[in-house]
């Protein structure tokens, strides 16, 4: 046994060395000011206010009687977890703000979630497990794919379909479907539900001083980004920007090493990335790599962490958001008092603490129910009638139901990190700030 | 030397051995002998702690090691030179050698080292970068005594060195066995060919069915028509 | 598309630094498979668990990454000596083992993600910038970069895979495994104590985990499913390889990243995931062919 035992202590002498040299070749390995400086730090306290115009917020009274309940299904296990958490977190917060403001009616609201694991199936099986222990209301569930699921039940049984994510907007739900996250507003043809987002995506890098001219276009392998790139590079192709290269990648992809070098080959004035969460960390883990540094940027769906860990070299960064919190969207008390709370219940739960696009989208879809449930009482077929009749005033902006699939006018901006923060930089009504493109 | 008391080993239901009594001398060299099946492996095993026993003992200088580990037989100087040769085939000549003094103990004893195994078989020398799995069953065997041979035991099992071995091999093998039984090593040696066991050996015993039904010296034995005709099939 | 002859040799030489990483993870996984029989999935998610030990030590503790395998070897070993201790006393066969380490993969990717977030993680923006810019390689070869957390996976992979096969191959411990796990009975008779050998070997290939974690958690961000992304280049590596044979699962790991790398500079990059299957395949279908020649070649050496 000898030997066998002095193996670790080999081993440990010789990492020791390796460790050794390192540091000794180039500096320490952590930085002297190591911790992370917290970006929800200076954000103002705020007074509670109702959540809803219409409401009056009672902090005084506490909600007797029965509650008004709410079901919902979120994958709170499994690979759709970091952003159904999130979604989690807004709905407790939501509950919660409810319940201080006095309840609805007097009545308390109580939200009931089950764990779908991000299978379909399970939620289709957990709509139908909440409306047969009849829950007054459902709330729509996170991702795409989930959305439809859960829509067979829920329609079925006559409930308003509240939902803030909306990964296929293409495919119809029906009259009692209350998106958030308004995609391809106005647009008739289910084929081109990613014009308008692609539009605003043009209008707003030819509104800088440098458009870019050429493009190189790295696109992960999820329905969502495939759609956003199929539209963008032919209306980017319009506005005279020219493609220099085009490759797909798997999704959830970490080594990008080789796509780096393509990029850094073609060297383009924009690199549109059609990823999501993790992605453009382990991009510019790869760009660092090999020295490399892309004039300009685009990512679509990017985890907020993901970006804040960028840190400095995340400057100059753009994406597709319909929420950053800033004036003048973030101007209004309900959006001051959710930012705060919100910084709060995400600070324990460990996620990032701003306010952004998953987050304001699920904030403003129970805003849509709760205006409804305000206005037309505890009853899914007058809410659905009252919601499609009249707009709904939500932090992102104001909510019609009148398009294809229910969708109001698009709500797809775009946005900018400038100076380590993020702003929107497009469309003007929403801008906190110019686009800043390098010549 | 060694002492089989009453040794009763099943394997799940079947018995194997039905209470087998033995005695082996120091210095002496006992023939085990008896037909396919009659249970000669498994008294062998069951001396090397490979093979759980049911009910009996074996005394080992007095002492019952019938439920010590078979990882302590080197220390009780006990080697084995197995049915079948079971070499460690994707090692080297050398590597399978020195697993032979893998046992502190052994070392302590086998103070030639590897030499000893050379010096019986020279070729061994020359092939020990060779893998054992790509040697001639003859070759296979002088590895495998060698290896059981490195740590000067004092007591040498050998399980039917001859078997499937061409006729000028296993007149090697016995040769080295000779070699061996000269020195003063215990041995006890299971086999079928009887003729050549017994010729070398100061006693065998005769095992069928799992129970020993004849003993005697070696000569004694051999001119037994008993045992030819009804424990060796032969006529 | 036209890609430079530099692009080609930066695109290989990153695909052999990051295949010494998947290659340090490969070790252990080929060892407990060739050497102890378990196909141990579960040393996958060590080496994520040893990532995400690494980044809170040292992101909430400011502890010097190479100080935490203080704490994450011993740890590891520990673990890796109970994980095959429950096999011994649970009897297991092969596939119940394997059944067991799946299920330790799973449940490590919900535990991973209850205890840590199921968030990305990121140690990179704490490193000092001399740790995370790129060095350039000298003069003959001006233009190729490397990443020191690369130059470090390089060292890990070297010194672990070496001393491994050392041990392996020229120690006495080592033959003892080696013959072990050809003839466990035999051996067992010449003084091999399986019990404590096989517990030894389970709990250092563990270790080798922890330091492959802390390499992961300096050179990429931490997720809870990361190990389903490497199981692929790692199961190939290791088969690849030969099992419980170290150099050869390093050798595999970093030709396997580096043929995978250099696909994905002129073909789609989504397939190169598949590219090493095949790789796989045909060294599996060309084996028997490369063995022919290679015992003709034995042959004539030895003639
Ligand atoms: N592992 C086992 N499981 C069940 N039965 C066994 C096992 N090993 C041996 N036996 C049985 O035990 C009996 C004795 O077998 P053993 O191998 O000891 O005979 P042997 O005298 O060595 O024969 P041979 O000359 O063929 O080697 C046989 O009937 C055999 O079938
Ligand atoms: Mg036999």
């Amino acid at each position: 046994m000898f030997s066998m035992i002095k193996k670790p202590a080999a081993r440990g002498i010789a990492v020791s060395a390796c460790a050794a040299l390192l540091l000794s070749g180039c500096g320490g390995v952590v930085k002297e000011d190591g911790k992370k400086a917290d970006p929800a730090a200076d954000l103002p306290d705020a007074e509670i206010v109702s959540p809803i115009a219409g409401m009056e917020c009672k902090t005084d009274a506490e909600p007797t009687g029965d509650p008004i309940v709410v079901g919902g299904s979120l994958s709170l296990t499994g690979p759709l977890a970091p952003t159904a958490t999130l979604h989690k977190a807004v709905g407790d917060l939501v509950v919660e703000w409810v319940n201080d403001c006095g309840g609805i009616d007097g009545r308390p609201l109580e939200w009931k979630v089950l764990d779908d694991q991000g299978a379909p199936a399970t939620v289709t099986s957990n709509y139908e497990r909440l409306i047969g222990d009849k829950v007054d209301f459902v709330m729509g569930p996170y991702g795409g794919a989930a959305a439809l699921a859960g829509a067979g039940p829920v329609t079925r049984a006559g409930y308003a379909y509240p939902t803030a994510t909306n990964g296929a907007p293409d495919k119809l739900i029906g009259e009692n479907h209350f998106p958030s996250w308004h995609i391809g507003g106005g647009v008739e043809d289910p084929t081109k539900m990613f014009a308008a987002q692609a539009q605003t995506f043009v209008d707003a890098v030819k509104s800088g001083a440098n458009p870019p001219k050429s493009v190189f276009y790295a696109t992960s392998k999820f329905p969502t980004t495939l759609s956003y790139t199929a539209s963008t590079k032919p209306a980017l192709e319009d506005a005279g920007a020219k493609t220099v290269g085009d490759v797909e990648y798997d999704l959830g992809t970490t080594d990008f090493s080789s796509i780096a070098i393509r990029i850094q080959n073609a060297d383009p004035d924009l690199v549109y990335v059609g990823g999501l969460g993790a992605d453009i960390t382990n991009l510019y883990q790869a760009f660092d790599a090999i020295g490399y540094t892309p004039k300009g940027i685009y990512v679509a769906l990017p985890a907020p962490a993901a970006v804040q860990g960028l840190g400095d070299k995340a400057d100059g960064l753009l994406l597709s958001s319909i929420y950053e919190n800033h004036p003048p969207l973030g101007d209004t008390d309900v959006a001051k008092y959710f930012a705060k709370s919100y910084s709060e219940i995400a600070g324990k739960e460990k996620l990032f603490p701003l306010v952004e696009t998953q987050a304001a989208a699920g904030f403003s879809a129970w805003q849509i129910l709760l205006t409804g449930i305000n206005e037309a009482g505890v009853d899914n077929k007058a809410v659905i009638d009252w919601l499609n009749g009249h707009d709904v005033e939500t932090l992102v902006g104001t909510a019609n139901f009148d398009g294809f699939n229910n969708y109001g006018s698009d709500f797809t901006r775009v946005a900018q990190i400038q100076d380590g923060k993020r702003v929107l930089v497009w469309p003007e009504d929403v801008a906190g700030a110019e686009i800043d493109e390098k010549p | 030397m060694l002492e089989v008391r009453d040794l009763v080993v099943n394997y799940g239901e079947a018995a194997a051995l039905r209470g087998v009594d033995m005695t082996v001398r120091s210095g002496e060299t006992v023939s085990l002998i008896g037909a396919n099946g009659a249970g000669k492996s498994t008294l062998v095993k069951a001396l090397m702690g490979m093979q759980p026993v049911t009910s009996g003992s074996v005394l080992l200088d007095g002492e019952d090691i019938s439920r010590r580990q078979a990882s302590d037989r080197p220390k009780l100087g006990m080697a084995i030179v197995p049915e079948g040769r079971r070499l460690f085939k994707d090692m080297s000549v050398k590597d399978n050698l020195r697993l032979g003094l893998h046992d502190a103990a052994a070392r302590r004893r086998g103070a030639d080292g590897l030499d000893l195994a050379y010096d019986l078989f020279p070729i061994l020398r020359k092939r020990s970068r060779q893998l054992c799995g790509t040697m001639s069953g003859g070759e296979q065997q002088m590895v495998a005594l060698g290896r059981a041979l490195v740590s000067r035991p004092r007591l040498l099992i050998l399980d039917e060195p001859s078997l499937g071995l061409a006729p000028i091999v296993v007149a090697q093998v016995f040769e080295v066995i000779e070699a061996v039984v000269a020195q003063d090593v215990t041995v006890l040696l299971a086999e079928q060919n009887m003729h050549r066991a017994l010729s070398l050996s100061d006693r065998g015993y005769v095992l069928a069915d799992g129970s020993v039904v004849l003993e005697g010296t070696g000569t004694e034995l051999l001119q037994s028509d008993r045992v030819r005709t009804a424990y060796l099939g032969e006529s | 598309m036209s890609v430079s002859s530099m692009a080609l040799a930066q695109t290989l030489l990153n695909g052999a630094l990051l295949g010494c990483l998947f290659g340090s993870i490969a070790l252990g996984l080929s060892v407990k498979w060739g050497h102890l029989g378990v196909a141990d999935f579960f040393h996958l998610s060590l080496t994520l668990l040893g990532a995400y030990v690494t980044y809170s030590l040292v992101s909430e503790q400011l502890w010097d990454p190479f100080l935490t395998l203080v704490v994450t070897v011993p740890a590891f070993f520990l673990i890796g000596v109970g994980v095959q201790w429950i096999f011994l006393a649970l009897k297991a066969e092969a596939f119940t083992a394997l059944l067991i380490t799946f299920a330790l993969f799973m449940v490590t990717e919900s535990a991973v993600s209850m205890i840590w977030s199921p968030d990305l993680l990121n140690l990179r923006p704490m490193l000092a910038d001399s740790f995370t810019t790129s060095l350039r390689l000298p003069e003959p070869l001006p233009q190729l970069a490397v990443q020191p957390v690369d130059l470090l996976a390089l060292v890990c992979a070297v010194v672990m895979v070496g001393v491994s096969a050392f041990a392996l191959g020229r120690t006495r411990s080592g033959r003892a495994v080696q013959a072990m796990r050809q003839d466990s009975e035999i051996a067992q008779t010449l003084g091999v104590r399986v019990v404590p050998l096989t517990l030894a070997v389970s709990g250092l290939a563990a270790s080798t985990a922890a330091v492959a974690g802390m390499v992961v958690a300096l050179r990429m961000p931490l997720s809870p499913s990361l190990p389903l992304q490497w199981i692929g280049a790692v199961v190939v590596a290791t088969m690849l390889g030969g099992l419980g044979r170290p150099v050869g699962a390093l050798v595999a790991a970093i030709v396997v990243m580096m043929i995978q790398n250099a696909w994905s500079l002129w073909f789609p990059p989504q397939w190169s995931p598949a590219v090493a299957f095949g790789v796989l395949f045909l060294f599996l279908a060309g084996g028997p062919a490369i063995r022919f020649v290679r015992e003709s070649m034995t042959a004539r050496r030895l003639a």
